[in-house]
C-alpha cells in the first residue's frame, strides 16, 4: 500500500540538541493519527520535515514516496498544513489572505471556502492582524482545507479556540474525513480532542516514537479499577508502594482509590487478573475503560502515580 | 504581479528596506546634485562638473529606476518569506528562487549602466579610492535584494542563515570602511565588529539573531521579547500610562481619551545595560566603529567647510570619493557627529512608531488609528531625537575635551552660531512629521482596501517622504553657507509647528467625515 509519509530512521538535530532521534513512521492512506508526546518532544518537528519545510539531518522522510527535500508543486498541492505559530499575513484581510493562498493552488474549493467562512465566522473584510487568536487559527485551518488536501497536517489547531469552536472544529475534521478520505495527522495537547478524531495514535517522546499503533488497541490494552476497602483503610501495599508491575498509576487515599492498570492481553487474561486481586487484597474493584488522557503519562515514562499524589477521587 | 505582493511593497519597515533607501536617498541627491554640479559628483570618470552629459545622466536614471524597484520587489518578498506557512505552499520556493534572481540581476543593474558610461580616459591616473564608490554601486544592491531572501528561508541550516545575515551587515560595514579608512583601518574595525557579533552570537541562538538584525516592527517585537537580552516578563507587565502585552480591556473611550499614552518603544529586545547600542542600531554601530578605528589609527577625514552635502554622502555611501573631491582642516568629529545623529534617527525611526498590539487596535477605525499613529509615534520621535541629541552632545563634548580641541574652532561651529549636530539635530525634527506621514499613510490606506494602484500611490508617497526627508536636511545643511543661517535654523522649529498643523488639520478634516469605529 502506497504510504503518505514514511520515516526510516529519521532524524533532526538543532545544533547540539536531537529533535527526533532515528525514528521510524508511516502514515498510511485515509487514516487520522493523533501525534502526542510532552512538550519538545519532537512533533512540531517531524510535521515541519512532512511538508519539507525541515530537512533530515539523516535518515530519510518520503512524502508521497519523494524526499521531502526534493518535494515539488504536485506533492505541495496535496497538502494541507495549519503550523503552530499561526503566523500569517497581518496586514492582510482574510479575503487577501484566502486570495494570496488561492494563487497558488491548481485545485481551490470555492464552494468550501464560502461554506467554512460561513461556519467559522470569519469577516472576508477582517484585517489578520486584527483577528483573535482562535479566529487566526480558524483562517489558517480555512487555508488548508479548502485545497482538498490529500494530506492534512495539523500542528496544535485547537490550542487557540473555545470549547465550541473545538467542538465545531472537530466535527469538522470528521466530515472532513468523511467527505474528502484526507488522511489527517494532527498534533495537540487536548488528548480527549485527539481521542475522539483519531483512530491511530502516534507517541514522541525525546524525538523517538514510544508508540504507534490503533487507538482502540491501546484503548484495550489498559483500564482503570476503582477500589474501595468494605471497611478501614486500603491496605498498605496500595498507599505505599505497588507490588504488581501491571498497575500503573493510583490516585487517591483514605479508602477509595483509582487505579490505571495494564491488566493483560485479551479479556480473559485480565478478568482473571482481576478477580485474583480482589480477593487478595479483600477489596471490591469495579473496572471502567481507561482515556487516552490517563494513559499518557505511561506512555511516555512517568508513572506518576509512583509518587503518591494525593487527589481527589471521583468515583 | 499578485496584488497581495504588491500591497506587500509599501512596508518598508525591515532593515534592508532601510538600508536600501538610504542608497535610493543618495542616489537621488547625487542625481539633483549632478544637474547643478556635474556628474563628475557620481564618478569622475563620468565626465567634468561643467558638462554633464546625456550618457550621465541617463547612468543616473538607470540607476534609481532599477534601485527603486528592487526595492519594492525585495520589501514585498521579504514580506511573505517571513511567513512560515508560504513556504508551503505550492510554487512558493520556485517562486522565491526566481525572484531572487531577477532581483540579484535587478540589482546588478544600475552599476553595470553607470560602469558602461564611465569614461575611463577621466579616470585619475594614480590608484586612489575614487574607484570604491563603485565597489559599493555594484556590491549593495544585488547584496541587499537577493541575500536577504536566504536569511527567512526555513529549510536552510541555521548556521547558514545566521552567516547570510552577518554577511550582509557585515559587507556593508566592511565596504563603508574601506571607502573611509582604506584596508587596513577597515580590518581592526572589521575585527571589532565581529568580536561584537560573536559576543553577541555567543549568549543567542541564530534564529534570534536573524530576527533581531532583519525584523522590524510589529513583528520584531514579539521575537524580541523572547530574546535572552529582552525585558523580562515583569518588566513588560501592565505598566501605568502604557499598554503591554495584553489587549486593552478600558473600552474605546478611555482609549480614545488617552492616546498618547498607550506609546511605547519598540525595543528590538536588548537588556537595560545595552538598549543604548540596540536604540543606535546599525548606525550606531558603524559609527563607534567609525570612531573607534578614527581613534586607534589617529586617522582623519579632511573635509571643507560648508561640505555637508558631501559629508552626507560620505558616510552614506561613499565618502572616499568626497573625502578626495575635499579639502579642509576639518576633524573628523564634528564631520561625523551630524550625519551619525541623522543616520541614528532614520534607522531607529521604524522602531519608534507606536507598539500597540494587534488586539488593542482592533476597537480603533483607520482614522482613529492613523491619529494615534501620527502624535504618538511623533513623541516616540521626539524622545528619541533628544536623547540622541544630548548623547552625541555629550560624546562631542567628552572627545573635545579628551583632546583638548573645544568647541570655538571653524570646524565645530558655524561663526557664532550653534555648532553643527544642533543645527541637524533640528533640521531633523523638522522633518519627524514626513516620516510620521507615511506612518500614518500606512494605517489610513491598510492593505484590507487597498486596491493595487492605490497601493503604488501610497508606496510613492512614502517613498517620497523619506527622500524628500535625506533631500531636505541634506540641503538645509548644504545651504547653511550659502544663507543666512540663522534663517535656516530658525525655520526649523517653524516648519515643525507648521507640519503639525497641517497634518492633524487634515486628519480632523477626515474625521469629521468618516465613521470612528
Amino acid at each position: 500500500m502506497n504510504t503518505h509519509f514514511q520515516a526510516r530512521h529519521l532524524t533532526r538535530r538543532f545544533g547540539d540538541k536531537l529533535a527526533l532521534d532515528g525514528i521510524d513512521l508511516e502514515l498510511q492512506p485515509d487514516s487520522v493519527t493523533g501525534l502526542i508526546g510532552r512538550n519538545g518532544s519532537g512533533k512540531t518537528t517531524l510535521i515541519r520535515t512532512i511538508v519539507g519545510l525541515l530537512l533530515p539531518s539523516a535518515g530519510d522522510a518520503l512524502t508521497f514516496g519523494k524526499p521531502v527535500a526534493d518535494l515539488g508543486e504536485a506533492e505541495l498541492g496535496r497538502i494541507g498544513a495549519v503550523f503552530q505559530e499561526n503566523r500569517l499575513m497581518g496586514w492582510m484581510t482574510v479575503a487577501g489572505q484566502l486570495e494570496f493562498a488561492r494563487a497558488y493552488h491548481k485545485h481551490w474549493d470555492q464552494a468550501r471556502e464560502a461554506t467554512l467562512l460561513d461556519v467559522l465566522e470569519l469577516d472576508p473584510t477582517d484585517r489578520v492582524s486584527s483577528l483573535s487568536p482562535g479566529n487566526a487559527q480558524k483562517l489558517a485551518l480555512l487555508l488548508a482545507v479548502c485545497p482538498r488536501p490529500d494530506l492534512l497536517l495539523l500542528d496544535e489547531p485547537v490550542s487557540a479556540l473555545d470549547p465550541i469552536a473545538r467542538e465545531e472544529l472537530l466535527a469538522f475534521l470528521l466530515e472532513l474525513v468523511r467527505e474528502d478520505d484526507t488522511t489527517i495527522l494532527i498534533s495537540s495537547h487536548v488528548l480527549v480532542d485527539i481521542e475522539r478524531v483519531v483512530d491511530r495514535i502516534a507517541c514522541l517522546d525525546r524525538g523517538r516514537v514510544v508508540y504507534h499503533d490503533d487507538l482502540d488497541d491501546l484503548l484495550e490494552d489498559y483500564q482503570e479499577w476503582l477500589v474501595t476497602a468494605p471497611a478501614g483503610p486500603l491496605p498498605e501495599c496500595l498507599t505505599a508502594g505497588f507490588r504488581e508491575d501491571w498497575i500503573l498509576e493510583r490516585r487517591g487515599t483514605g479508602r477509595q482509590a483509582l487505579l490505571l492498570v495494564r491488566p493483560g492481553a485479551n479479556g480473559n487474561e485480565a478478568e482473571a487478573r482481576r478477580a485474583g486481586f480482589r480477593e487478595r487484597h479483600g477489596l471490591h474493584v469495579e473496572a471502567r475503560p481507561a482515556n487516552l488522557e490517563r494513559i499518557f503519562p505511561s506512555l511516555v515514562g512517568r508513572r506518576p502515580g509512583l509518587r503518591t499524589p494525593k487527589q481527589e477521587v471521583r468515583p | 504581479m499578485r496584488p497581495a505582493l504588491l500591497r506587500a511593497m509599501w512596508r518598508l519597515d525591515t532593515f534592508w528596506a532601510i538600508a536600501i533607501l538610504l542608497g535610493m536617498g543618495n542616489a537621488l541627491v547625487m542625481a539633483v546634485r549632478a544637474f547643478g554640479e556635474g556628474p563628475a559628483l557620481l564618478h569622475p570618470g563620468l565626465g567634468p562638473a561643467s558638462e554633464y552629459s546625456g550618457p550621465a545622466v541617463f547612468a543616473m536614471l538607470a540607476f534609481l529606476v532599477p534601485t527603486g524597484l528592487g526595492m519594492l520587489a525585495n520589501g514585498a518578498l521579504l514580506e511573505t518569506s517571513s511567513c512560515p506557512f508560504t513556504w508551503a505552499l505550492p510554487g512558493f520556493r520556485r517562486a522565491v528562487r526566481r525572484d531572487a534572481l531577477a532581483l540579484f540581476a535587478l540589482g546588478c543593474l544600475p552599476a553595470l549602466v553607470v560602469l558602461a558610461n564611465v569614461d575611463s580616459s577621466n579616470l585619475p591616473a594614480a590608484p586612489s579610492g575614487t574607484s570604491h564608490p563603485l565597489w559599493s554601486l555594484l556590491a549593495l544592491p544585488p547584496i541587499g535584494f537577493a541575500a536577504g531572501l536566504l536569511v527567512f528561508d526555513p529549510r536552510r541550516a541555521g548556521s547558514l542563515r545566521l552567516l547570510a545575515a552577518a554577511t550582509i551587515l557585515l559587507t556593508i560595514l566592511f565596504i563603508e570602511h574601506v571607502l573611509l579608512f582604506g584596508l587596513a583601518g577597515s580590518l581592526v574595525a572589521t575585527t571589532l565588529g565581529a568580536a561584537v557579533l560573536a559576543a553577541g552570537l555567543a549568549r543567542v541562538t541564530s534564529a534570534d539573531l536573524q530576527k533581531l538584525l532583519l525584523l522590524g516592527g510589529d513583528r520584531a517585537l514579539p521575537q524580541g521579547n523572547r530574546h535572552p537580552f529582552a525585558p523580562q516578563p515583569w518588566e513588560r507587565a501592565e505598566r501605568r500610562g502604557r499598554l503591554g502585552d495584553r489587549r486593552w480591556q478600558g473600552g474605546l473611550d478611555a482609549f480614545r481619551a488617552a492616546p498618547l499614552r498607550v506609546v511605547e518603544f519598540e525595543r528590538w529586545g536588548w537588556s537595560r545595560g545595552t538598549w543604548p547600542l540596540g536604540l543606535l542600531g546599525p548606525a550606531g554601530l558603524i559609527l563607534l566603529l567609525v570612531a573607534g578605528t578614527t581613534l586607534l589609527l589617529g586617522q582623519r577625514v579632511q573635509l571643507e567647510a560648508g561640505q555637508t552635502l558631501q559629508l552626507f554622502l560620505a558616510l552614506t555611501w561613499n565618502p572616499r570619493l568626497l573625502g578626495e573631491l575635499s579639502a579642509g582642516d576639518h576633524g573628523l568629529l564634528q564631520m561625523v557627529l551630524p550625519s551619525a545623529l541623522f543616520l541614528t534617527l532614520l534607522t531607529i525611526g521604524g522602531r519608534m512608531q507606536p507598539a500597540l498590539r494587534p488586539g488593542s487596535l482592533y476597537p480603533m477605525s483607520r482614522t482613529a488609528r492613523a491619529r494615534l499613529y501620527w502624535r504618538g509615534g511623533l513623541a516616540n520621535w521626539a524622545r528619541a531625537f533628544g536623547a540622541s541629541t544630548l548623547l552625541l552632545a555629550a560624546a562631542a563634548g567628552a572627545v573635545a575635551f579628551a583632546t583638548g580641541t573645544g568647541f570655538g574652532g571653524k570646524g565645530t561651529s558655524l561663526g557664532d552660531g550653534p555648532p553643527y549636530w544642533l543645527v541637524t539635530a533640528l533640521g531633523c525634527a523638522a522633518l519627524l512629521p514626513l516620516l510620521q506621514l507615511g506612518a500614518s499613510l500606512r494605517e489610513l490606506f491598510p492593505g484590507e482596501k487597498l486596491e493595487p494602484w492605490k497601493a503604488l500611490a501610497t508606496m510613492i508617497v512614502v517613498a517620497t517622504s523619506y527622500i524628500g526627508l535625506l533631500f531636505a536636511i541634506t540641503l538645509n545643511l548644504a545651504e547653511l553657507h550659502a544663507f543666512e543661517r540663522w534663517c535656516a535654523v530658525l525655520a526649523a522649529p517653524v516648519l515643525v509647528v507648521a507640519g503639525q498643523l497641517a497634518w492633524r488639520g487634515y486628519l480632523h478634516r477626515k474625521l469629521a467625515t468618516m465613521d470612528l469605529v
